[in-house]
């Protein structure tokens, strides 16, 4: 039986994230032969809208782009970009600037937190409501 | 001259009927669509067929296609080559094609200039003039009640008190005699101050019994226009069309040609570059016509001259926009049998035409030969609260008007929508009517005589 590779297929992976899902646990790492299986839990209860923040107790919020615009990761050319993945922000912190034509919109964090997720990319077009980035809170 | 602009992309900034309309005649000539669509209208019918849709903004007209720095950041940033603004919304605000201009964008419709001599009604007024075209009687500007009082002298009571920045039906009062005239003047002018943010006011003389007539003119950037034939749209309800048709069942071939070529006098005074199409009264007792207004951009019940003419208008303003010279002759030109449209909006007609947004649980427009359908519905579309009402045009062509009222009347009864209320049985009411059918309404008919008729009507059922 050592010899024999066990392994799940995509049925039993996704059966085993239901079950786990519906349990009172917020992390779960699991390494099994080939797979390996890691569930965080992050509520997406609430979002931050440019300077609106509507939240609800949640441990992760979006911040979404309140204009459409191009963005600017950096406040300048060749400038370190205003955030970065990892990093602690507190909410006036900027996150990105969207340029619409000739006027500059300085998007705010919103909340005090840690940055898990950026999609900002420096001179692409962002629409309005587009998600910028996740911030896990601090509370 | 312009030179000829290769158009590979264009951003369709607006919604509704239109938006798809403008994506099929792209589609049609090989050009790219990217669609800005509000917050509201993202699961659209034209955000669904355009190559691309960008959300430039909430819901409300003033955050979305209203704002023409966002729109022009859509379109840069989407790198096309022109907008299109189809009508409504921007369509005749003339800071639109100078925004378009300074940015590197193509605007497909008239110059600047154009939309401003147009866009003013009183400088419009004096382009007619001009080109040697009669227009209503009526005076300059009025700032106050003395003025006003005197104006009213000379073109007589009733008369009309009209917006300088207003048109399509929008910001007119009627005043019938003194007694009304100071507090009419004051709601008046406050009135064009909200809608169009500009309150002056000027008065043109009413005619109780008249037609409107308007011609469709299209115009390139070499200077040659040509005309293609009338719509007659006499029924009306407050200045706003339900029933458009070509051609007039009013008017005779000579009739015809004065009001066309007049169209053709105004057009050519102001060097008109792009679809646009000039209106006229015609007073049904003397037969006189008179200049009313020029609309400078496509308008919505373009499809009847399209079927008529066989001339694709949107194709026409795009090409001409891209610096081509208009490809037909004005005697090449000809009028084919006969069209009539119905615009259908969620509306409630028996409570005075109030708005009924909701879900359409149940769309399934008729199928049969000769019926054309505008729209941007489907089965399951929530209409927006937000928005005008209007959920389709049907288009119906004959060989004569009886053929084209006999295909509207079988379309209208095969049309199922559920979920929300629409204009259809009023339509169909219209329909039925003698007068109608006759051809022989004017643009009260709706208000005096249908809806006391159709009220009742309802009322028996």
């Amino acid at each position: 039986m050592r010899n024999n590779i066990v392994t799940l297929d995509r049925e039993q992976c996704i059966g085993l994230v239901e079950i786990i899902s519906k349990a009172d646990i917020d992390f779960f790492e699991m390494r099994f032969g080939c797979v390996e299986l890691i569930f965080h839990r992050r509520e997406m209860a609430g979002f931050v809208d440019g300077n609106n923040r509507y939240e609800s107790g949640a441990l992760a919020v979006e911040v979404l782009s309140p204009v459409l615009g191009i963005c600017r990761i950096a406040p300048s050319v060749g400038a370190l970009p205003y955030v970065q993945v990892g990093q602690k922000v507190s909410e006036q912190d900027i996150i990105c600037s969207i340029d619409v034509l000739e006027k500059k919109f300085d998007v705010p964090a919103g909340a005090n937190g840690i940055i898990v997720q950026l999609y900002t990319r420096s001179d692409e077009l962002i629409e309005y409501k587009q998600r910028l980035a996740i911030i896990q809170t601090i509370k | 001259m312009s030179a000829h602009i290769n158009m590979r992309r264009i951003m369709v900034a607006n919604r509704g009927e239109i938006a798809v309309r403008i994506i099929r005649a792209c589609s049609e000539m090989g050009i790219e669509t990217v669609v800005a669509v509000s917050e509201a209208d993202r699961e659209s019918l034209p955000a669904r067929l355009a190559d691309r849709a960008v959300c430039i903004g909430p819901p409300s007209p003033l955050k979305s296609y209203l704002n023409i720095d966002t729109i022009i950041a859509a379109a840069l940033g989407t790198h096309c080559d022109g907008i299109h603004p189809g009508y409504g919304f921007l369509a005749e605000r003339s800071d639109f094609p100078k925004a378009c201009s300074r940015h590197g964008l193509i605007f497909v419709g008239p110059s600047a200039k154009n939309i401003l001599q147009m866009g003013d009604k009183l400088y419009a007024r004096k382009m007619a003039i001009e080109a040697g075209v009669p227009v209503i009687p009526g005076s300059e500007l009025v700032r106050n009640f003395d003025e006003a009082r005197v104006a009213a002298l000379k073109v007589g009571y009733p008369f009309l008190l009209k917006a300088v920045g207003g048109g399509g039906g929008k910001g007119m009062k009627i005043v019938w005699d003194e007694d009304e005239l100071s507090s009419t003047l004051n709601i008046a002018s406050a009135e064009a101050m909200v809608a169009f943010g500009d309150n002056r006011i000027y008065i043109e003389h009413y005619m109780p019994n008249a037609r409107h007539i308007e011609i469709q003119l299209i115009g390139d950037s070499r200077g040659n226009i040509v005309h293609c034939f009338e719509r007659d749209c006499s029924v009306q309800r407050r200045y706003q069309k339900m029933i458009e048709e070509a051609p007039s069942p009013a008017i005779t071939d000579e009739l015809r040609e004065k009001i066309a070529s007049s169209a053709l006098m105004i057009a050519r005074h102001i060097r008109y570059e792009s679809v646009g199409t000039v209106e006229f009264m015609l007073d049904c007792d003397s037969e006189s016509f008179f200049f009313l207004e020029m609309n400078t951009r496509i308008q919505v019940e373009h499809p009847v001259t399209e079927i008529i003419t066989g001339i694709d208008l949107v194709k026409e303003q795009i090409r001409i926009a891209a610096g081509e010279t208009i490809n037909i002759k004005q005697s090449d030109i000809e009028l084919n049998g006969h069209a009539i449209e119905c615009r259908i909006n969620a509306e409630s007609a028996s409570s005075d035409f109030k708005p009924c947004p909701g879900t359409i649980t149940e769309w399934a427009p008729p199928s049969e030969n000769g019926v054309r359908i505008d729209s941007h519905c489907y089965s399951g579309y929530v209409v927006p609260p937000y928005y005008d009402s209007l959920m389709a045009k049907i288009i119906t062509a004959g060989k004569t008007r009886a053929d084209a009222i006999k295909k509207m009347n079988s379309a209208l009864k095969n049309f199922i929508v559920t979920g929300v209320d629409t204009t259809i049985p009023f339509h169909q009411f219209i329909l039925c009517r003698d007068e109608f059918r006759s051809g022989k309404v004017n643009t009260r008919w709706i208000e005096e005589t249908i809806m006391k008729a159709y009220v009742s009507a309802q009322s028996a059922v």
